[in-house]
């Protein structure tokens, strides 16, 4: 291994730290102005569809996305087996998702169906809106996992400026690079796509009123931003080569590199934006007939040359079909309408019983992931709650936290005394009287009838007839015999008690 | 990837068509803008860029030669990217180039400093610099410029002699002779009475009249010492074993040698039939030759700035199939002064030789040998010198040279 200076090793690493950053934030921002497109999409297909938020949900699934992977390929950082990890991961999302869904759409609106998750929590849990905003979601934790995976390929540098020729250390920064140009174009002609259809249906609606300029505004960012991130894995694939070579590099050569980049592209994007497209409607109408004339000229012979093929397929369909259909399949009946689960309907105890255990069983799987998710990336939660903003909320909150450990000290502190006390008082009790259980069966004789002597003492105090201490056992019989005379009702009751 | 965005911005007009929408037309232009102001913007800021190299282009033997290199961008645009390669000879770095990837703002510069070590005589390149850039989306070809490369003489051996006993017959010099026959006039040695035989003009009448007795001046022997050095670096000549140490040796011997005539403050000259790489393609004209890098042969001066030029031909001359000893004789020793000493340097002397030798003697010139040959040709041709009267020294390696430093 060859020996390189520690400072140009420090000077790589500090290079590839900001451009990894940079990358990984252009990735969010991207994926941000692709949730922009399908905020379009919905707001398409249901009117007055309040989804601003989704960009921000967008941008929080791929940020976690990319950052879940840096984290899963650091098995040893991990206590969790991977998948156990993806699982609690999905029921993160899933649960910040909807958390965010309510806290958007107001809580008061949701507040009736909470109670419904428990009789039939599948369909009335992922409604509609739930279930656009996870496809979306789904789409975009891949779609940035595969750019995690790419960018990951961009990194290493050290290994590269420590191996040796005989190492075969081998980077693929350029394949990388091409996929991800690849990934980057189609998900912007797929941006387009979605922009031309949006403007196609706002021209249905609005007929001659142009669409506005600023629906394309994401897609048009879109691009700007991907060009920075372009930039980025060039400079990564040339590090690559400069580090197996061994040539140093300056400090803030990647710091340079986006800024300019990112100035440069973003001129070059806002000229673009600027500049006029009216005057290309003629081409374009021109280019749209020719295309739609080798659509219709390819549909035609495509056409022709199924057509045969249909023809003798639906022959032979008409002859299996001649046979059953002189059995008409009656008609099902009609299910039963099931009453729906009334909002404040008397719940008898199992119900009750069955929703206090979807409850429990939903609240603690949700507890159960974040705590665990909390657990898994203590790193990213102790760099979050050092943000500025964030600063002051995380120490009331530790205060607050603090204040209720304290008092619950206190608490354990009282009811531990209160035990100590009662268990003194107990103990004492137990000094003078034992009380100790044994078997009479076991007793032997003369056991036995000291036993049932005393109890009989005992149980004559308790009636009202102690025998005094002067007395004999002879003496007491007799007097207990004389009382039990005079008061025949309650020497029955005695014997009763034998 | 020109390629892929290529084939995207096909797909895209063709959706736009499809579709009759013309904001596909923004994404053209901002790639398209992309693209025109990078090549712009990369062509530009490479044009705009200058170098300037500081050094010292002399050194010693041994000597560490800091090289400072300033870069500058003359342009408001950045350089984003900057490769720079410096190539070094390998005798004066571990390393083949100096290597570096900077980054410059508007107006920006920067500055880099390497050290060579002059660890062998010879006349170096330091660079030339080529210096590379591309555009940040890698869509251009690099650009690749190369500036110019400076020299850097790094002055033979000199090993420090004390002394060494030239023949020589020019009378009226600066040096002490044993000989009265050089006797200086200007050189008064003493006085002494008058005999008889002594000559009028040596009576010194002052010191006569003073003593009341005839005294007479005793003059100094003393000689002038202009000397040729003949050095021998036709490859031909050396056996190829030890081609290398031998000539090298030859040229520090030739360097020690002309550093002590300077001390003594003689006029040395140098012919070689080595080949200097600073000379145009010129050989010799009567020879019809042209394909000789042969050096102007430098004619006996006195002084440190001509002992100077001596030391610059001596570290760039470098041993060739060139011209044979013989024939440079023949040819340069009949613009030497009466009373010249030839110093001739080589491995070995042909048989043939000493004729030649012999005839140069008999015009004046004086002869000294220096051979740094081994075995049994050497008796020979010490014997054969012995035999004409031509001192012959035999130097085999730095330590034979203790001879002339007792």
């Amino acid at each position: 291994m060859n020996e390189f200076d520690p400072q140009e090793t420090e000077a790589y690493r500090s290079n590839e730290r900001l451009t990894v950053w940079v990358c990984h934030l252009m990735v969010v921002l991207m994926m941000a102005c692709v949730g922009v497109s399908f905020m379009q999409v919905g707001q398409a297909f249901v009117l007055n569809w309040k989804g601003a938020y989704l960009p921000f949900i967008v941008a929080f699934i791929s940020l976690e996305s990319l950052y879940s992977w840096r984290t899963t390929r650091r098995q040893f950082d991990l206590n969790l087996n991977g998948l156990i990890y993806f699982l609690i991961e999905v029921v993160v999302l899933l649960s910040v998702t909807k958390i965010v869904l309510i806290i958007w759409n107001g809580w008061q609106g949701y507040w009736p169906d909470f109670s419904t998750w428990s009789v039939n929590f599948f369909p009335n849990f992922f409604d509609g809106e739930y279930i656009f905003v996870i496809l979306v979601g789904t789409m975009i934790w891949f779609v940035s996992r595969l750019f995690a995976m790419d960018l990951s390929e961009l990194e290493g540098d050290h290994a590269l400026l420590g191996s040796d020729i005989l190492q075969h250390v081998r980077s693929d920064r350029m394949k990388a690079r091409q996929v991800m140009i690849s990934r980057v174009l189609t998900i912007g002609l797929f941006m387009v796509l979605i922009a031309s259809l949006v403007r196609l249906d706002h021209e249905a609606l609005w007929g001659d009123r142009p669409a506005p300029s600023g629906s394309v505004l994401n897609v048009v960012i879109y691009f700007v931003l991907a060009l920075v991130f372009l930039t980025q894995t060039h400079l990564a694939a040339l590090r690559a080569s400069w580090a197996w070579e061994r040539v140093p590099i300056r400090y803030g050569l990647a710091q340079r590199w986006w800024i300019t980049s990112l100035i440069f592209l973003g001129m070059v994007g806002i000229a673009a934006f600027l500049l006029p497209t009216n005057y290309s409607i003629g081409f374009l109408s021109s280019l749209g007939y020719l295309v739609s004339l080798t659509g219709y000229i390819i549909s035609t012979m495509v056409t022709l040359v199924l057509l045969p093929i249909y023809l003798l397929i639906s022959w032979l369909i008409s002859l299996f079909s001649a046979r059953t259909a002189d059995s008409p399949s009656p008609l099902e009946s009609m299910p039963d309408m099931l009453p729906p689960p009334g909002i404040g309907m008397d719940l008898s105890w199992l119900d009750l019983l069955k929703s206090l255990f979807f409850w429990g069983v939903f609240s603690g799987v949700i507890g159960y992931a974040f705590y665990q998710y909390i657990l898994q990336n203590k790193e990213l939660i102790g760099r979050i709650t050092e943000l500025p903003g964030l600063h002051w909320l995380v120490n009331q909150i530790r205060r607050l936290l603090n204040g209720a450990k304290s008092a619950n000290q206190k608490i354990r502190l009282a009811v531990h005394k209160g035990i100590e006390r009662l268990r003194d008082r107990r103990l004492e009790y137990s000094s003078t009287a034992s009380t100790h259980y044994f078997s009479l069966r076991k007793l032997p004789p003369r056991e036995k009838v000291i036993f049932f002597y005393l109890a009989f003492l005992r149980r004559s105090k308790e009636s009202g007839f102690p025998r005094r201490p002067s007395e004999t056992p002879y003496e007491y019989a007799a007097s207990l015999e004389s009382h039990l005379m005079s008061r025949k009702k309650n020497y029955s009751l005695s014997l009763a008690h034998f | 990837m020109v390629e892929q965005f290529l084939f995207f911005l096909i797909f895209l007009i063709l959706i736009a068509a499809v579709f009759r929408q013309d904001f596909a037309f923004t994404i053209v232009y901002l790639f398209a803008g992309a693209y025109i102001l990078a090549s712009w913007w990369n062509r530009r800021s490479m044009g705009s860029l200058s170098f300037v190299r500081k050094f010292s282009n002399r050194a010693f033997l041994n000597e560490e030669v800091h090289v400072r290199l300033e870069i500058q961008n003359d342009s408001l645009l950045p350089v984003v990217w900057l490769r720079i390669n410096e190539s070094m000879a390998v005798e004066l770095s571990a390393q083949p180039a100096f290597r570096r990837i900077l980054s410059l703002g508007s107006h920006d510069k920067v500055e880099f400093e390497y050290i060579l070590q002059a660890r062998k005589r010879g006349f170096y390149p330091v660079g030339p610099l080529v210096a590379s850039s591309g555009d940040v989306l890698g869509i251009l070809n690099t650009q690749i410029s190369q500036f110019a490369p400076d020299y850097l003489i790094v002055y033979p051996k000199i090993v420090p002699l004390t002394r060494l006993n030239l023949p020589s017959r020019s009378p009226l010099g600066t040096l002490r002779h044993t000989q009265p026959v050089f006797e200086d006039p200007t050189r008064i040695l003493s006085k002494r009475d008058y005999v008889s035989g002594d000559s009028l003009r040596r009576i010194d009448w002052k010191s006569s009249a003073a003593t009341g007795r005839l005294q007479v001046k005793q003059y100094e022997p003393s000689i002038a010492l202009e000397t040729a050095i003949f050095l021998n670096l036709n490859t031909k000549e050396y056996i190829l074993k030890n081609r290398h140490t031998a000539t090298e040796l030859a040229i520090v011997i030739a360097a020690s040698i002309a550093g002590w005539v300077i001390a003594q403050k003689q006029s040395v000259g140098l012919v070689t039939n080595g080949v200097d790489p600073l000379e145009p393609i010129n050989g010799f004209p009567d020879d019809g030759d042209t394909s000789f890098r042969l050096p102007l042969p430098i004619p006996a001066r006195k002084g440190r700035s001509h002992f100077t030029r001596i030391l610059e031909l001596l570290a760039r001359v470098q041993p060739a199939d060139t011209l044979p000893l013989l024939d440079l004789l023949q040819r340069e020793y009949v613009h030497l002064p009466w009373g010249t000493t030839l110093v001739i340097i080589s491995e070995t002397i042909a048989e043939n030789f000493f004729d030649q030798l012999f005839q140069m003697r008999r015009v004046g010139l004086n002869i000294l040998l220096v051979v740094t040959g081994q075995g049994k040709q050497i008796q020979e041709l010490k014997k054969q010198a012995a035999y004409f009267g031509f001192p012959l020294f035999q130097i085999c390696d730095e330590k034979d040279m203790d001879i002339w430093r007792r």
